[in-house]
């Protein structure tokens, strides 16, 4: 009997969505980006172009530099989020649980369904196929017992392959791989591991206890995600209702504090205002931020009450982005999650609390922009800056 | 959405692979196994067969492509020459606890040839020169006009003997660096072979990983697909079932620009060769049948009137 957690990962969905409709650039290296943006970056790359060296956030200037007549194609995320719902209603119609795990990544569970669809198997060749009738794509697929290992195999076979794994595999395959493929490790944590001499997955599982406490609190857990223990189930509740995530991405890339400060202000207002439509409110705050140079920082703090008005979130954003921002490297990308949700309905005092003018401006502001939407009221302070409404936010990213 | 600009179909052909073996004199003795073949095949299949099987005499190259017929093409299997570096590194862990029958079968063929052709006891030099006579040779067969450019794949062997190791690994990107320019394919037996870096670094190098088809159970391999390389090679040992390999040929086919199916005879001789014919036929036919489904396979051979084999499908076999 094998696994029945099937990964889906649609590695590079801008470049295979573009590559499947445009068959002249198959096979050759072409990237997605706002070409004649200032500062453009790469947003998405074919396998070629990352063959050669070229990687996501990479300036534009110098992906053409490296090879010149480089094939630019601009992002389209209509098709990208049309291709993700399409990916996750195939997923739904083989199982009620299918995880979305952000753009073009799914997990399914197969369990129980071998009467309607026949072997796990074999269901992921018709799921398989039916997301390339649908959408164009060729994604990576998995099958495996846990969703750790479903995605670390995705990782090693993509784009586009597949692997069934019997549970007596799973280790084998795992631990042969390089630490970066495990889910939870990022480019500082790798960097401490190689420095012990840790490249492989195996590494990690043969830490000890007191060595994985060592690694931090996620330790013991990341120890056993590494051993192929991992016993998360598929969670099919939406992302959207599990946490709110607001994104910007930064052009021209910048690391002067004041516009960081109002963009972070700009996405705590749209991050507050959809959680207040939802009367949600969140504990735990995080702020990501992408350097140019393709690294990242994040931070994340979690309060005691229910954050839910903007200039809660703001300051609290704002904190983090001091923390997170430790190099001197301009930023690309902001984004900031509201996560740990509970309902934020209105409190009845016995008194009138000391903030109830902050409130009421708060319910009005909340009614013109669910009336006229978020820019009929702009924040002085972005246009005594000089500074236009964000043209595109992106939610999910 | 898949009719939009999409993809040319992939060349794709289904044939048999021919075991290696030997005579009394240590030549390839398999040549009414290559008869048996060629009176089944169609004009679009396709052979697997050891590179040696016409390296022992002038002449022999001729006469095997006189012996097919004119649309056949040819996947020629590396012997254990091009290994055998790698083999004395790996020799400790040779005869590895448990294999699978199928790839017990290929390890029991390459260790022996292994032993004939270079021997334990003539050590790392002979074991060197035998490896650059072999690439010399592999050269001479992919220049030799008797075959006219019919070989479209070259196909290396790991056994389960030979462990992912530093050694193994360097051997391996020497024998891929020295067989350039050839259109190789490289089949792992050992599951620890199976790494991003393995994966990655043989699509740099333009080499495709071929997709080994074994009886799964304890000691198996996973079930893999991946495209490495603009060729896609697999090689049926007899794992899943024919209705399962038809989805995954489909989605291999988007990927490649030429595929090949080889269904492993057990034996050489024409009785085994006909039932690797007949389950290669039967695969085809399935195949074809699929395009009627809706999907939009091709295959070699299209538009005339016979299979690429001709051997009749066993009714037990077809769909």
């Amino acid at each position: 009997m094998g696994g029945t957690i099937l990964h889906i990962n649609a590695v590079g969905l801008m470049a295979a969505l573009e590559e499947g409709m445009d068959r002249s650039l198959r096979g050759r290296p072409f990237v997605i980006a706002r070409e004649g943006a200032p500062r453009a970056v790469v947003l998405d790359l074919s396998p070629e172009a990352h063959r050669g060296g070229i990687a996501r956030g990479m300036m534009l200037s110098l992906a053409q530099r490296r090879f010149p007549g480089l094939a630019v194609r601009p992002p389209r995320p209509e098709r990208c989020r049309a291709a993700d719902e399409a990916m996750w209603k195939v997923g739904m119609s083989f199982s009620p649980l299918v995880e979305r795990a952000g753009q073009g990544h799914l997990y399914v569970d197969l369990a129980g369904t071998e009467r309607i669809s026949g072997p796990p198997q074999d269901a992921v060749q018709k799921i398989r196929l039916r997301i390339l009738d649908e959408t164009g794509v060729s994604p990576a697929l998995a099958l495996s017992s846990n969703k750790t290992v479903s995605k670390v195999a995705t990782r090693v076979f993509r784009p586009g392959g597949f692997i069934a794994l019997m549970p007596h595999e799973e280790r084998g395959l795992v631990r042969l791989q390089p630490v970066e493929l495990l889910p939870g490790v990022g480019p500082a944590l790798k960097d401490r591991l190689n420095l012990l001499d840790i490249d492989d997955i195996g590494g990690i599982a043969d830490l000890s206890s007191f060595e994985a406490r060592a690694i931090g609190p996620r330790g013991p857990d990341l120890v056993a995600r590494a051993q192929c223990v991992d016993e998360s189930p598929v969670n099919p509740e939406p992302p959207e209702r599990r946490c709110m995530r607001e994104g910007i991405l930064l052009e021209p890339d910048t690391i002067e504090p004041e516009p960081l400060r109002l963009r972070i202000l700009y996405l705590a207002e749209r991050l507050g205002f959809a959680a207040r439509r939802e009367g949600l409110g969140g504990r735990r705050l995080t702020l990501r931020l992408d350097y140019s140079d393709g690294r990242f920082a994040s931070a994340t703090a979690r309060q005691p009450w229910l954050l839910a008005g903007d200039s809660e979130i703001s300051e609290a954003a704002w904190a983090l982005a001091r923390r997170a921002m430790e190099r001197r490297v301009r930023v690309r990308r902001l984004s900031v999650e509201l996560s740990d949700l509970g309902s934020a309905g209105p409190e009845l005092d016995l008194f009138e609390p000391a903030d109830a003018k902050a409130q009421r401006l708060q319910t009005v502001l909340d009614r013109v922009h669910g009336k006229y939407g978020l820019f009929a009221l702009t924040p002085c302070a972005f246009l005594g800056a000089g500074i236009a409404p964000p043209a595109e936010a992106f939610a999910g990213t | 959405m898949r009719g939009e600009g999409w993809l040319e179909p992939a060349d794709v052909r289904f044939g048999v692979a021919l075991p290696d073996e030997r005579g009394a004199r240590g030549a390839w003795n398999a040549w009414d196994a290559v008869g048996a073949f060629a009176a089944s095949a169609g004009p679009a299949g396709t052979l697997e067969l050891p590179l040696e099987s016409f390296l022992s005499r002038a002449g022999d190259a001729a006469a095997l492509a006189a012996a097919l017929p004119a649309g056949v093409d040819l996947c020629l299997r590396l012997g254990p020459d091009f290994i055998g570096p790698a083999l004395m590194g790996g020799r400790a862990a040779f005869g590895g606890a448990g294999t699978s029958g199928a790839a017990r079968a290929t390890e029991a063929s390459l260790a022996f040839a292994a032993a004939g052709a270079s021997g334990a006891a003539e050590g790392a030099g002979s074991v060197e020169a035998a490896y650059l006579r072999a690439v010399a040779a592999c050269r001479r067969a992919a220049d030799d006009p008797a075959l006219g450019g019919r070989v479209v794949a070259y196909l290396l062997e790991f056994p389960n003997s030979i462990p992912y190791g530093p050694a193994a690994r360097r051997h391996l990107d020497r024998a891929l660096r020295d067989l350039a320019g050839l259109s190789l394919t490289v089949a792992f037996y050992g599951a620890d072979w199976y790494s991003v870096r393995v994966v990655e670094g043989l699509k740099e190098r333009g080499a495709a990983l071929c997709l080994l088809d074994l009886p799964r159970g304890p000691t198996g391999l996973p079930a893999i697909d991946v495209a490495t390389a603009p060729l896609v090679y697999v090689k049926r040992w007899g794992g899943d079932s024919l209705e399962a390999w038809v989805p995954r040929l489909e989605a291999l086919a988007i990927r490649a620009e030429r595929l090949r199916v080889l269904v492993a005879a057990r034996g050489a001789s024409p009785g085994d060769v006909l039932a690797a014919a007949r389950q290669a036929a039967a695969m085809r036919t399935a195949w074809v049948l699929r395009a009627g489904a809706g999907a939009e396979p091709r295959c070699a051979g299209d538009g005339a009137s016979d299979l690429t084999l001709r051997a009749a499908v066993a009714p037990e076999e077809g769909f």
